[in-house]
């Protein structure tokens, strides 16, 4: 996976103001190849606090939704090497059950059913407004199979994935997005180890560039802002296989 | 005067905050110009590549503009591309194509300000 910094940066100061469903952790493929409707796109859900791949092509989105864990796809239906109906009538041939999302100016009835019947689960007409957009993607992310438990908690340290808050003690900690994006991974596997390849997956889209130390890094700003606010849970390294999040009970007065 | 519900400069810059669309604008508007030729003079048989580099702008446009804050400029492209679409196939009017050409380039430069 090649990570770019500058795309991490954007993502990293990304805004928290959303309603955000469950799955904000969530792995959202866009697939369109006009850039500057991707590009609006992809900042829009970056903002709601997803991680987004943008695809220009067909047959690159159909690789990537059997590699990877979509919880979304956004697939534009003129697409450059084939029609998005045919991309996802094979997608649903293939078994990949990931909800989907049509985006098209087509906007007739018939349009409108041949894509659903075709196993799209909603319809954005082009021209959309961004409002509509996001509304139409939290909607289909708060679906039952895709909702997961919205508060996790480990030692006093508690996860609420609805807010993009973690608390401890009744305290908001000072988290980047990624930092919680790192720590709810962690809390949902708590106790068990989790390699660092399914944190950066979880982190970074295929289009940014990560350095060799960025999730030691995230790990480390973590830990220091867990102990500063007197967290107990703690985030032990198990090198070469990865990281996990244990309850750590701390004698009374240690927090700082 | 500016057009109830009609985004404002502010608006537009939210949605395109490098001004990637707007060169994007620029630069279909020129492509567009240029090809007009092959709508003028009402001929009968207008040569089918520009018509068709006409009718994947006109398709583009009518796509993103509106998603961009420039309603007009979609609106016009999808009344572009469908005759465009009618020409290539034989059963619609040049006229009305070049009329509907002559109207998005208006609206691009009414959109990038020019006079």
């Amino acid at each position: 996976m090649a990570h770019s910094g500058a795309a991490a940066d954007l993502a990293e100061g990304a805004a928290f103001g959303e309603a955000l469903p469950a799955a904000a952790q969530a792995r959202i493929l866009v697939v369109e190849d006009d850039r500057d409707v991707a590009g609006l796109v992809g900042r829009e859900l970056r903002a709601l606090g997803l991680t987004v791949d943008v695809i220009g092509f067909a047959e690159e989105a159909l690789l990537a939704a059997r590699a990877t864990d979509y919880a979304l796809m956004v697939i534009d239906l003129g697409l450059p090497d084939r029609d998005g109906l045919d991309l996802v009538r094979e997608m649903r041939k293939r078994a990949i059950a990931t909800p989907i999302l049509m985006m098209t100016a087509r906007s007739k009835v018939e349009d409108k059913v041949s894509g659903l019947a075709s196993g799209a689960d909603d319809y954005l007409v082009k021209p959309f407004a961004v409002p509509e957009l996001r509304a139409r993607v939290t909607a289909l992310l708060r679906r039952p199979s895709l909702l997961k438990e919205s508060r996790l908690t480990v030692g006093n340290v508690v996860v609420d994935r609805d807010a993009l808050e973690a608390i401890v003690d009744g305290a908001s900690l000072p988290l980047t997005r990624k930092q919680f994006q790192l720590l709810e991974l962690l809390a949902r596997r708590k106790n068990h180890m989790t390699p660092k390849r399914m944190i950066e997956e979880a982190l970074y889209s295929f289009n940014d560039e990560v350095s060799g130390n960025a999730i030691e890094a995230h790990v480390y700003k973590l830990r220091q802002i867990l102990r500063a606010a007197g967290a107990e849970a703690e985030v032990e390294t198990r090198r070469g296989i990865g990281y996990r999040l244990v309850e750590q009970r701390r004698p009374a007065g240690s927090a700082a | 005067m500016k057009e109830p519900g009609a985004p404002t400069a502010a608006d537009l810059a939210l949605l395109d905050p490098d001004g990637s669309f707007t060169r994007r604008l620029a630069a279909d508007r020129a492509a567009l110009a240029a090809l007009a030729p092959a709508l003028d003079g009402g001929s009968v048989f207008p040569d089918d590549r520009a018509l068709a580099a006409i009718q994947l702008l006109a398709h583009r446009l009518a796509g993103a503009a509106g998603t961009f804050g420039h309603a007009a400029v979609g609106n016009i492209a999808l009344d572009l591309e469908e005759s465009v679409i009618g020409l290539r196939g034989g059963g619609a009017d040049p006229a009305a194509a070049s009329r509907h050409l002559a109207a998005l380039l208006a609206a691009l430069a009414a959109a990038l300000r020019l006079k």
